[in-house]
């Protein structure tokens, strides 16, 4: 059926523009983009003398209202879309006049993104990727829903005329098996059971940084008076330190919950004959697909309180494209261990059918890692005690060596590197237990380190580079790398592998 | 006659040594030396203005001792860029290319064909002068890419032609 057969085929053909939602929504995403990065400046204008502020503020915010409005509007004016040729065309710009054609059968994935903005429009964010090296991503911000979706499956049926057939992914085939749905229960334990640690860092480096910019835009004044303010606590700082760090834990955990409810509500997780579709959020929501034939490697982990309550973090990883590296994987929290089943078998049939050969990693690792990690400094802190006449660093030691003893030793019996004809598996973590699973086919590249010390020992360090990350793997006999490569080679699972 | 399919001890895996690898183009290690010698000389007169400044001026009588330690690095930094020139090899095989490098901490990777997404040759102006090129061989995984930095432009022209040929062949119908 050629293109103008189709009765859908006049509404694309000549130039669309984005719906009228998208006004508003790039003058709030300018605006936006603006107070962020010139917040810094209108507390200056803010913390000057009250008699000329109130003017000043307000020039200032009109003039900045007029320049995003008058940006806006050229850019909603002169972003249109339409398709010819058997290409989509995407023009924009007023002076400089940019324009993107992009064939129909190279076009991979169709993601729609909904913004609290888009929700009350009813309009969706489209981003559009594809397989080439050179194209660049296509994205629309607003298109009314309905029209969006007559775009969508226009493109795909398209698409699926051309070569690019089976690449067809799953968002062209909305119907597909749910997979896996959290209601606010599962949520909130999903939430409990984050790694908080990292919610903790993000906050003291947003709270540090905040200080910085503060202290530099208000000058001295600002952090005397913290200073005079606050003078009396300094002197109990052990208090101090004890607020602070429960008042961190506290907010920590809250902020975490909280992130985790916003990005994961609604989370519905589908897989379709031709891959897979994940959409979630409460604010934003999100949706996102993965075709099979773009899956590189799939990793899932566990920390203890996951583990408890077997939890499973599932991500799929995806290569190609030109998305954003966030976008590159499909990230599932709260998957039971049957979901992550489900995903592997629907990734990698063959790989899971097969006997693994399992390999542990040389005890030298923890040795190396518990020598320059425990000993090392160990031995300094040992110096400083001998220096200063004190004890304390001593009794830090003491702990420090043997905790990092033990827990370089479990992590390097936690290693686990699985092989088979078709694939490698491997396990890893004391802690959080982390384990990726990918197929041969799928590597790229193999790389082999030694250091001084392993080339001694025989042993090395291995990287398998895949188009979307690399996995690695150290302190492996040379022999079990020499097989990896080996098994790269033969195989023909090699030749029949599309790119 | 029987059907028969013996499993293959990891010891008797047919061995990829350096040895059956071949060297760059010799006039790779004068290219390697000089651009050695300009980050060098560049140190040194880093070295000299900090000295100065650092020291308003003064204390030039140990500046010597400075100046050994620098020549001491440099001697010590060509004889590592000879090594490393010498253990530097490449070897193609019907499958896959394969690339050894590093003196002290040893570095080998293999990119086979069917992976290769595109082959490029690249010449700055002083490989221009000597007469010596860069093959850059790409992967869909931009860790997992293979640089061989001082091949000659016909060498190079060879190398590619082999790879592109071999893909082509590998590429399934």
């Amino acid at each position: 059926m050629s293109l103008l057969d189709r009765p859908d085929a006049h509404e694309f053909q000549h130039a669309t523009r984005q719906s009228a939602a998208a006004l508003l929504l790039v003058f709030a995403q300018l605006f936006l983009n603006f107070i962020k990065q010139y917040w810094a400046f209108f507390l200056v204008i803010l913390f000057r003398p009250a008699s000329n502020r109130a003017s000043f503020f307000g020039w200032v915010t009109l003039a900045l209202a007029v320049i995003v409005l008058v940006r806006s509007l050229i850019a909603f004016f002169t972003t249109s879309f339409r398709i010819e040729g058997g290409e989509l065309i995407l023009e924009s710009g007023l002076l400089s006049r940019r324009k993107l054609s992009i064939p129909l059968e190279r076009i991979q994935t169709v993601t729609f993104q909904q913004t609290f903005l888009h929700r009350l429009f009813r309009a969706v964010k489209i981003e559009i990727d594809t397989s080439g090296a050179q194209q660049k991503e296509f994205s629309l911000t607003a298109l009314s829903m309905e029209k969006a979706q007559r775009l969508r499956a226009y493109l795909m049926a398209h698409r699926k005329e051309g070569e690019a057939a089976q690449a067809a992914q799953a968002d062209s085939h909305p119907e597909g098996q749910v997979l896996l749905r959290l209601d606010l229960d599962d949520l909130l334990k999903v939430g409990i059971t984050q790694n908080h640690l990292r919610t903790t860092g993000i906050l003291l480096g947003l709270g540090l940084g905040l200080f910085s910019e503060l202290s530099q835009t208000l000058g001295k004044t600002f952090t005397n008076s913290l200073k005079e303010q606050w003078g009396y606590i300094y002197g109990h700082w052990t208090m101090l330190l004890l607020v602070f760090t429960v008042a961190l834990i506290l907010l920590s955990f809250l902020v975490t919950l909280l992130r985790t409810v916003a990005r994961y509500y609604g989370l519905e997780f589908v897989q379709s004959g031709q891959g897979f579709r994940l959409s979630a959020g409460l604010f934003t929501r999100h949706e996102q697909s993965i075709s099979l034939p773009k899956v590189q490697m799939v990793k899932w982990s566990a920390n203890p309180l996951q583990r408890k309550l077997g939890y499973y973090v599932l991500q799929i990883y995806q290569g190609g494209g030109l998305l954003a590296a966030a976008a590159a994987s499909l990230k599932a929290p709260g998957c039971k261990a049957a979901q992550v089943s489900a995903v592997l078998e629907g990734c990698f049939p063959q790989l899971n059918t097969q006997p693994w050969d399992t390999h542990a990693i040389s005890p030298y690792y923890a040795q190396r890692r518990f020598l320059f990690l425990g000993l090392v400094p160990g031995l300094v802190l040992a110096a400083a005690a001998l220096l200063r006449g004190s004890v304390n660093p001593l009794i830090f030691a003491a702990i420090w060596v043997p905790l990092t003893y033990y827990w370089q030793r479990q992590l390097q019996k936690s290693w686990s590197v699985q092989v088979n004809p078709t694939g490698i598996q491997m396990a890893y973590g004391f802690f959080t237990r982390y384990y990726r699973q990918s197929p041969w086919e799928k590597i790229q590249a193999l790389t082999i380190n030694q250091s001084p010390f392993q080339q001694g020992k025989g042993l090395c360090d291995v990287e398998l580079h895949t188009a979307s990350s690399t996995l690695e793997i150290p302190y492996v006999p040379l022999a079990l790398a020499y097989r990896g490569r080996g098994q790269k080679r033969q195989g023909e699972a090699l030749r029949t592998f599309r790119r | 006659m029987l059907f028969e399919n013996p499993p293959v001890p990891l010891d008797q895996l047919p061995a990829l040594d350096p040895a059956i690898g071949q060297t760059l183009a010799p006039q790779t290690l004068r290219v390697r030396l000089i651009g050695n010698a300009i980050f060098w000389i560049v140190l040194l007169v880093v070295q000299t203005i900090s000295w100065a400044v650092a020291f308003k001026g003064g204390h030039w009588a140990w500046y010597p001792l400075a100046l050994l330690a620098w020549a001491c690095l440099w001697l010590l930094s060509r004889w590592l860029t000879k090594k490393r020139f010498q253990r530097e090899r490449f070897a193609l095989r019907e499958r896959d290319l394969t690339h050894w490098k590093g003196f002290w901490w040893r570095k080998e990777r293999t990119v086979p064909f069917v992976r290769v997404q595109h082959v490029a040759v690249e010449q700055g102006p002083i490989q221009k002068r000597f007469g010596i090129c860069s093959l850059q061989v790409h992967t869909a995984s931009s860790e997992g890419d293979i640089a061989l930095e001082g091949l000659s432009l016909e060498d190079a022209e060879r190398v590619k032609a082999f790879i592109t040929l071999k893909t082509d062949a590998d590429e399934p119908a």
